[in-house]
């Protein structure tokens, strides 16, 4: 076999078959999904309630009688509250949870009294018995309340700060995010599908430059075979984008995002190019006027779709203005194992079907010319 | 009659976690991309039985 040939295809295959069997079987990371209340008044005694997914001490699929009295290792202990420049914290006096669902409620008297504290967001966190945390970052507003200005204060002053180290370990799960949950595996499928598209139309905008530097037509098909197929992963990208953002943002389309209001020009752009092409019929012409379009629209894509979006002040996607990028969640790259695999999966993928629709466009032009 | 805190706090967590598990958003993403790939390579097909009929 000739692997210079047909290496991309088993690339493709195998590396897909692995991001996806993997993105969908992987567990995630257990991680807070639920707080309550979200806002306190100190100087009584409350209770608070949390909901853990994907909970250590849960077993899923046990029958009922193995989940009689039998809690899995680490059992959680207790609830903390830490505030950020505080050297201190809350901790629970009493907790309860359940074994067969994540739920967590813990009694605390939160007392600030002549304390000197202020208002603040406060992260909450799960210690466990093998001496691990659950957190949730700045999930509890604590006010102080009226009569709470005399006397002691419940703080636990000068604890071991460990919490956040305690967060890195390498273990083969995806991480928990509060509002992405389950749907951080369209990492591999959502995301790549735009990396194909810019790698397809980058290599076509360079064939487009090849047609302009030497003129030959066999450029012009591999130019414009590569740009069908990349506006085919770019519109996917959309409607896998309009998906996933119905579920964590609540919007098909949120129009306020930099990176969609990009990414409809570009579109647009690309759509002008097929429109483009139909009316011209003189191969030559067709040719050059098309590899000018395309060499020109190119970097005004890149700019509206990766540079004006880190440049604005707010943005909805991770690694745009005013947010974080996915690196920042993947804390122990167990994303990254999968990730990059899938982004060169999906362009070897699109890369195979531009080749197949470039060879039919050869079959065709060789009819022609007979 | 007040509900314990503990059954207030079961819907709350049910209705929290039905919400929350996003599942069906990946499974949703995964079938767009396969049918958008198969309807393309639908249209190859027929572009190739096309020329293959026109072929003496």
């Amino acid at each position: 076999m000739n692997w210079k040939k047909h290496g991309y295809k088993w690339i493709a295959a195998i590396f897909l078959l692995y991001v996806i069997l993997g993105g969908l079987f992987l567990p995630l990371k257990p991680g807070i999904t639920a707080v309550s209340p979200v806002k306190l008044v100190s100087g009584s005694a409350v209770s608070i309630k949390l909901n853990v997914y994907n909970a250590p001490w849960v077993f899923e699929n046990a029958s009922s009688e193995c989940k009689l009295g039998a809690i899995k290792d680490p059992k959680p202990e207790k609830i903390i509250l830490v505030s950020k420049g505080i050297r201190g914290r809350w901790e629970s006096q009493k907790l309860r949870y359940s074994s067969d669902h994540g739920q967590v409620i813990a009694n605390f008297d939160i007392t600030m009294g002549t304390a000197d504290l202020s208002n603040a967001y406060y992260s909450v966190f799960v210690e466990m018995s093998n001496g691990k945390f659950l957190g949730l970052p700045d999930a509890i507003f604590l006010e102080r309340g009226a009569g709470d200005t005399i006397g002691t204060s419940t703080i636990v002053m000068n604890a071991k700060q460990s919490i956040e180290t305690e967060q890195e370990r390498f273990e083969m799960r995806f991480p928990n995010r509060v509002v992405l949950n389950e749907s951080v595996r369209n990492l591999f499928y959502h995301v790549p599908m735009w990396f194909a598209m810019l790698a397809l139309l980058g290599i076509s905008a360079w064939h487009a430059l090849k047609y302009l530097r030497f003129s030959r037509l066999e450029d012009d098909m591999i130019a414009d075979s590569l740009i069908r197929v990349g506006i085919l992963a770019g519109i996917l990208g959309c409607i896998t984008g309009a998906t996933w953002a119905r579920v964590t943002w609540q919007s098909w389309w949120p129009a306020a995002d930099p990176k969609l209001n990009g990414v409809a020009i570009g579109m647009t752009m690309y759509m002008a190019y097929l429109l483009l092409r139909s009316t011209l019929s003189d191969p030559y012409q067709r040719a050059r006027i098309t590899s000018v379009y395309s060499v020109f629209i190119f970097p005004i894509f890149i700019a509206l779709i990766v540079i004006m979006p880190k440049l604005s002040p707010n943005s909805l996607h991770p690694g745009s203005g005013g947010t974080v990028g996915f690196n920042k969640y993947d804390l122990d790259s167990t994303m990254r194992l999968f990730f990059y695999p899938a982004v060169i999966g999906w362009i070897a993928l699109f890369y195979w079907i531009a080749n197949l629709r470039l060879r039919i466009a050869q079959l065709n032009e060789k009819h022609l010319n007979k | 009659m007040k509900t314990s805190i503990s059954e207030q706090f079961d819907a709350n967590a049910a209705e929290l976690l039905a919400h929350h598990n996003l599942m069906n958003a990946v499974y949703g993403v995964l079938v767009i991309i396969f049918v958008g790939i198969l309807f393309y390579l639908v249209r190859l097909d027929r572009k190739i039985s096309r020329l293959e009929k026109e072929q003496p």
